[in-house]
């Protein structure tokens, strides 16, 4: 067990310059209704709030980054530690509006199971978006439920 | 011997953000727990949480990097003060990460103090920080 996310994992070869960051209160989330989501119990945060990222801690984080930084996505339940057998995993991104940063070669990948780093892309080009990023959440061994909402990416040169 | 995390049953989690913290200062610092409701739970994501626990839950507390492949290490090294807790927190072997305690079995009046004193090494840089939480305990739901 590996003591920084609870789980064992394999070091990323790359270092993203950014990392964003899921918390999910599971047993909240699944039960509200699946969808389009914007109440409590997803908390984000990335490792940029002194370089001006903005809107940490909730669900509509503002993060700042640099076209050609690589940027990481996680999402962990809050009960990780536990025996509750509760999970979380990012299922997929869509740029809803504004310039897509990511460009046509940079979008967000998953990443090989164990590695440090769920979900991985790169910022090539320089705008501002509005970004869907959707989770799937389990508590208990149920089916999955979906929930997605909208934070935000400002990429300068 | 402290508690098993897989005996607890509620989570507060610390996410640090180890570009931004400072010694004694608690930016960069993102508390959860996953007892969301609002009613009884203020301050979630920010380095300020206040909430509402039953009496006689097990408690696992954590301090974990934003970005896994951080370089160091975190120890909490004091969680709150004795009052308050059947079986008071502790390390949890193998884990210097986490805690876990249990919260008193009879309601108290008042709070109980669960302030989070964790320790970030790396880069040849020690860093404390103490990040305030508060535990208020109620009776069961019958």
């Amino acid at each position: 067990m590996n003591n920084k996310t609870n789980s064992p994992f394999v070091s990323s070869t790359i270092m993203p310059a950014r990392v964003i960051n899921l918390a999910i209160d599971t047993a909240y989330i699944y039960s509200q209704t699946s969808g389009t989501y914007a109440g409590v119990g997803v908390y984000m945060m990335d490792n940029n709030v002194e370089g001006g990222s903005t809107n940490e801690g909730g669900l509509e984080l503002v993060t700042d980054v640099s076209a050609g930084f690589g940027i990481a996505f996680n999402a962990f339940p809050i009960d990780a530690a536990g025996n509750q057998g509760d999970t979380v995993a990012i299922v997929g991104f869509e740029v809803s509006d504004g310039t897509n940063i990511f460009g046509n070669f940079g979008w967000p990948t998953e990443q090989p199971a164990g590695s440090s780093y769920q979900w991985m892309g790169t910022a090539m080009v320089q705008g501002n978006c509005t970004y869907q990023i959707k989770i799937g959440v389990s508590i208990g061994g149920a089916p999955m439920q979906y929930f997605w909402w909208d934070p935000f990416f400002n990429c300068t040169a | 011997m402290s508690i098993s995390t897989s005996n607890c049953t509620t989570f507060i989690q610390v996410w640090v953000d180890v570009n931004a913290i400072q010694q004694n200062t608690t930016t960069g610092c993102y508390a959860v727990c996953n007892i969301t409701p609002q009613s009884v739970t203020t301050g979630m994501g920010t380095a300020n949480l206040s909430t509402t626990v039953t009496t006689g839950t097990n408690v696992c507390w954590t301090v974990l990097p934003i970005d896994p492949q951080y370089n160091g290490d975190f120890t909490i090294t004091n969680i709150g003060v004795e009052s308050g807790w059947n079986v008071p927190p502790a390390p949890v072997a193998g884990l210097p990460n986490t805690f876990t305690g249990q919260l008193t079995t009879t309601t108290v009046n008042g709070n109980v103090n669960s302030n989070i004193a964790f320790s970030y090494n790396g880069s040849g840089n020690s860093i404390t920080v103490t990040l305030p939480v508060t535990i208020t305990p109620v009776a069961p739901v019958n």
